[in-house]
């Protein structure tokens, strides 16, 4: 009989986490950056959980990831000063008003990506049940998480494509006179893909039977040093903001 | 048995019956080929028998399905999974974890299978699949041969009475579609009821007795296997060969017209490549020192088993990944095939862009002569490649094979002197097989190289010049 235990997703997780501190930690973590509204303090929480990222995967990984999120926090950026013209208050938002909300969603990329990319599916299932999650956030959350590997394979096989496509094509004159064009060509298959993506997703969920009521069992947790280790690091990055924010924003 | 009766699907919205008066009857162990045009209702037909119409897609059914008396309409979708499992045209979405194992692991929990239990089925299924030596790999670095092996080791650990399959030839070799016959035909003899729907039909003879040909969502056809070996008949459905495709003959290793190995012909231009070489970091090589020419004006089909890396010679020839070791340079001046090449991919839904399949034409002519407005030749372009009817259409709601010509026909109008299609034919019946390699062969005679990179060897008998086959 093959050996369970062994199997492990491919990529450069340094830590080997159980896929129940991964999941505490990352539920811990949106939940303090959720409360965290001081500038030092979400900074803290920014640094510890990128920290966490970068032991758990491979740079290049990060920087698609980042360089996605980057794309979509211009946009919001880039909305936030077309409405500001017409909300003048926005234009005297202080910085940690706009920085903030932002360093919310690198948290959210920085504690998701490790969960996506190496912990087993069947160890996220397993702890899930073991959570007093409601099926009906239990499912999305499975369906979400399984989902992120793909859309980094859709992403970067629709930058091959469109590599291949028009790449030395037209001259740079051509695509500076339409960028609206540049962004339909990138952005128009890659939300197709993602939603197509999606649903085929749900499609195999629903055939497999995985539904809010599987049962995957109850073993026990077992914990081994690196995941004790984590977790009180965790425990202490959250503290240390929880401080920073009672006390520097009081202050 | 498996007894569809009067059976009619509407999809949701949708003013058309997309299924009309199907009747059907289906012992057990017994194979039946669903064929007939694309977009004829093949897939369609196949998610009623599974389910998921109307459970997930909704639409409107009538009629009745029923296997062994127990009809989907009356089971969630979930309890019908237990009994019919559908395989995917493209199985990579039907994998919710991230290795083999695990993949097997998780189905099997799924269907509520004690942990222990369900950690002997999938060793053994493991080994009854020969998929042991990559049990612990990555789903996503399987090859497609792989990956149906895979689906269809967790589809049957649970004794389903009835396996569907969607198009499962379509991304396969020559020899990966002769194991998964050997696969099917060891199921068939445990007493599995199957339903197939393909366009390649030549691995299905021998596997399937019954055919049924779709057109208009109506049975147009339906007896024994022989019916389908009526000339007529497959020209009029247009159905594919039934006959094994035979490897194009030329001279050793190349084409009368002077491909890689062929004759040589001086006077004409062509893209050379040197000793070429390439390995990704960390891994074994995938080829080294290749020589030969891809001669201007002519058909070179690159053809081997899956995995040994012809798209990925594809992308080194189009300076997409640099080589480990030689080079790629054109005959006549010496340049570089990077900014004057074409290469049209596999997945359509990566290379649609635009509105309207119009608009998608227009700009591939835009980018080509630099400047963005209606052209006149969309027309005719659109006309050659039967796609002049969807003109007005928006190209992500075609058909795969639709999708799949209008890629081709965007990267063929884009022009460019060495243009590269990866496995344009995947999807597509008799017809539009014909009518793409009318098109290759006069893509060619503008002037540019041409590769073609498939496993279809239909298509490379229809317009090969010369042959590249990477060893195994």
């Amino acid at each position: 009989m093959p050996d369970l235990s062994r199997i492990r997703p491919a990529g450069a997780d340094r830590l080997g986490l159980a896929p129940e501190v991964r999941l505490g930690l990352t539920l811990l973590a949106s939940l303090a950056a959720l409360a965290a509204d001081d500038l030092w303090a979400a900074a803290t929480l920014l640094a510890a959980s990128g920290l966490y990222l970068i032991l758990q995967a491979r740079l290049r990984t990060i920087a698609l990831a980042y360089l996605f999120f980057g794309a979509m926090a211009m946009t919001a950026l880039g909305c936030l000063w077309l409405l500001s013209f017409v909300f003048p208050a926005l234009k005297e938002a202080s910085p940690a008003a706009v920085i903030v909300p932002f360093s919310r969603l690198g948290v959210s990329v920085n504690m998701v990506l490790p969960l996506a990319l190496h912990a087993s599916l069947s160890g996220l299932v397993g702890t899930m049940n073991r959570l007093p999650i409601p099926g009906l956030v239990k499912l999305p959350m499975l369906v979400t998480i399984r989902f992120i590997p793909t859309f980094i394979n859709d992403f970067s096989q629709l930058r091959q494509a469109v590599r291949l496509r028009f790449r030395g094509r037209a001259g740079l004159l051509f695509w500076c006179r339409r960028p609206f064009l540049w962004w339909r060509i990138f952005f128009m298959p890659l939300v197709v893909r993602l939603i197509r993506s999606a649903d085929e997703l749900a499609v195999a969920a629903e055939l497999k039977g995985l539904s809010a009521e599987t049962d995957f069992g109850r073993a026990p947790i077992i914990l081994k040093k690196a995941d004790r280790a984590t977790l009180a690091l965790g425990a202490a990055a959250v503290t240390a903001a929880s401080i920073l924010q009672v006390f520097h924003a009081a202050g | 048995m498996l007894l569809v009766e009067k059976l009619g699907y509407r999809h949701a919205h949708a003013a058309n019956w997309a299924l009309n008066g199907i009747d059907l009857e289906l012992r057990p162990g017994r194979a039946l080929l669903v064929c007939g045009h694309s977009g004829s209702g093949k897939s369609t037909l196949l998610s009623v028998l599974s389910g998921l119409a109307p459970h997930y897609l909704k639409g409107e059914l009538r009629g009745r399905v029923s296997l062994d008396g127990e009809e989907p309409a009356r089971l969630t979708l979930s309890e019908w999974g237990r009994r019919a499992g559908l395989m995917m045209q493209n199985p990579e979405a039907q994998f919710l974890a991230a290795s083999v194992e695990e993949e097997l692991l998780l189905t099997l929990r799924c269907r509520d299978v004690p942990a222990r239990r369900a950690a002997e089925l999938t060793a053994d299924r493991l080994e009854r699949f020969g998929l042991e030596a990559i049990a612990g790999q990555s789903v996503f670095q399987l090859s497609e041969g792989q990956k149906q092996k895979v689906v269809l080791a967790a589809l049957t650990a649970l004794k389903p009475k009835m396996l569907l399959l969607d198009e499962p030839s379509a991304n396969l070799d020559p020899d990966s579609m002769a194991e998964l016959g050997l696969t099917l035909a060891g199921l068939k003899e445990e007493g599995l009821t199957m339903v197939i729907a393909d366009h390649r039909l030549s691995w299905l003879d021998g596997l399937c007795e019954q055919a049924l040909v779709l057109e208009n969502g109506a049975a147009a056809r339906q007896g024994g296997w022989d019916m389908l070996k009526d000339p007529d008949l497959r020209k009029t459905f247009a159905l594919r060969s039934i006959d094994p495709p035979a490897r194009p003959a030329f001279g050793p290793g190349g084409g009368p017209g002077g491909g890689p190995g062929g004759p040589t012909d001086e006077a004409r231009d062509g893209l050379i490549m040197e000793n070429l070489s390439f390995a990704y970091p960390g891994r074994p090589e995938l080829f080294s020192n290749l020589n030969g020419e891809f001669k201007c004006g002519l058909v070179t089909v690159l053809t081997g088993p899956s995995g040994q890396g012809k798209t990925t010679l594809a992308k080194v020839l189009c300076g997409l990944e640099k080589p480990g070791g030689g080079r790629v340079r054109f005959r006549a001046d010496g340049g570089h095939a990077a900014d004057q090449c074409q290469v049209i991919l596999q997945n359509a839904d990566h290379q649609l862009y635009m509105a309207s399949v119009r608009a998608e034409m227009d700009l591939s002519l835009g980018v080509q002569s630099g400047k963005m407005r209606k052209y006149p030749e969309t027309d005719s372009i659109l006309a050659d490649f039967g796609l002049k009817e969807l003109a007005e259409r928006h190209p992500q709601s075609l058909s795969g094979g639709e999708k799949q010509r209008l890629t081709a026909a965007a990267g063929l109008a884009a022009g460019a002197r060495f243009l590269v299609l990866d496995e344009p034919t995947s999807g597509l019946d008799g017809l539009n097989l014909r009518l793409m390699a009318d098109q290759i062969r006069q893509a060619a005679a503008r002037g540019p190289a041409v590769l073609v990179v498939t496993h279809d060897l239909e298509l490379a008998g229809l317009c090969a010049d010369a042959l590249l086959t990477l060893p195994g």
